[in-house]
């Protein structure tokens, strides 16, 4: 004999029309939408990340002397003083009161034109110095593909600041950036720089074919 | 006839409130003072610089050596009367900054006829570049003086000073530009002895 099924306590059904329901005002709807899409354009804005701050590079780092390869471009640092004075050949003399980081630097271009114009000298605290321009002649500058550029770069950066510094090869500058490769060159600077008194006046740059 | 206790304190009570306010204002009061909010607030208004004196603004750190009035380029051709603001500037940021900030420097000649508009940068020394992180280099401005004036205009007496007006900048916050600045009112300036260097 089959035991008979207990009896389960029926919950009485509320019927959906007897809930209460709160209705926004047809007025107030477009309003509240707006406010939605501000709220969440705002949202966005403060949380997305910085574009600046948050560029992919791919790294090719090599050390004083070596070339770092990526697949546009290769680059090594042949040779590195630390002055106080450059004579550019022609005009005034650079004199500075703080160093003259001079680096000889040979770019191979492949497969496209590089404008070779973000390169920088960067520190251990960050912060970035350009190639004087003055001794511009000198520098990289355009360089098309199956040749390569031996040019001689100078960075005046204050003399504690130098430990550590590396050369970047970066992406060449324009108006979009995005995820792409780029090079970091030790300049074999030690802990302690010392300023050489001596005058360097940097060769013209050149081009030879790869 | 007897008062009940409540109704023979409630006067008294009212009383006691009544100094709360007066004590809240006094401890705020104490407060506002022993943070040094009574302190005499410092002047109001455009500051003065002595030659030779660091401004130090938001970016960038200025000092004023002094002020050449000429009539040449810097490569001796003859040129309009000039008056040549000689400046060292040292950039605070943290990567090489192309171009002294436009609009920080301008120039007033007291008493005078005023100096053009436009405030040129041009090479100082070996210098002609960027300005880069926490390295001081010279700097020169030029402005033609009086406006208008060229190669041809009669010579007019050297004004035994002129004021340079140094601005401030303040990061203007926005939501498609990054590192956007806009240039203050001024902040102060620099009453410069000018040298009559003229050949003319």
């Amino acid at each position: 004999m089959t035991a008979p099924p207990p009896e389960v306590a029926a919950t009485p059904a509320t019927p959906a029309s007897s809930v209460p329901r709160r209705h926004v005002p047809a007025a107030l709807r477009p309003v509240l939408g707006l406010l939605g899409c501000v709220v969440l354009a705002v949202a966005v804005a403060v949380a997305a990340p910085d574009p600046s701050e948050q560029l992919r590079r791919r790294w090719s780092d090599a050390g004083p002397g070596a070339w770092a390869v990526t697949p546009d471009r290769s680059a090594r640092v042949t040779s590195v003083a630390v002055v106080g004075t450059v004579d550019p050949g022609y005009g005034d003399v650079l004199a500075s009161r703080q160093a003259l980081v001079v680096a000889q630097v040979d770019v191979a271009v492949r497969h496209r034109v590089a404008q070779l114009n973000h390169v920088y000298l960067r520190t251990a605290d960050d912060k970035e110095y350009a190639p004087r321009s003055e001794l511009s002649s000198a520098g990289l500058a355009q360089t098309q593909p199956g040749f390569t550029r031996h040019a001689t770069l100078v960075f005046e950066v204050p003399s504690d600041r130098l430990p550590r510094a590396e050369l970047v090869v970066d992406a060449d500058a324009a108006s979009v950036d995005g995820y792409t490769d780029a090079i970091r060159l030790d300049l074999g600077l030690g802990r302690t720089v010392r300023v050489s008194p001596e005058t360097v006046t940097p060769a013209p740059a050149s081009v030879t074919t790869t | 006839m007897i008062m009940s206790p409540t109704a023979a304190r409630t006067p008294r009570r009212r009383t006691a409130l009544g100094w709360i306010p007066l004590v809240v204002v006094v401890l705020l009061v104490g407060l506002v003072a022993a943070t040094g909010g009574l302190a005499k607030a410092p002047g109001v208004g455009p500051r003065r610089f002595a030659v030779g004196e660091p401004v130090v603004l938001a970016r960038w750190v200025l000092v004023v050596d002094g002020v050449d009035l000429v009539d040449t380029t810097s490569y001796g051709s003859p040129s309009a009367p000039t008056l040549r603001v000689r400046l060292r500037a040292t950039w605070t940021g943290d990567a090489t900054e192309p171009l002294l900030s436009s609009g920080l420097v301008h120039v007033v000649v007291p008493g005078g006829p005023p100096p053009a508009a436009d405030v040129s940068s041009v090479a100082a020394g070996a210098y002609s570049g960027g300005f880069d992180p926490d390295v001081e280099r010279p700097a020169t401005l030029e402005v033609v003086w009086p406006d208008g004036a060229d190669e041809t205009t009669p010579r007019v007496p050297a004004p035994a000073t002129v004021q340079v007006v140094v601005r401030d900048e303040r990061e203007a916050q926005n939501f498609l530009y990054a590192d956007q600045w806009q240039v203050t009112d001024p902040l102060g300036h620099v009453d410069v002895p000018v040298t009559d260097s003229r050949t003319r």
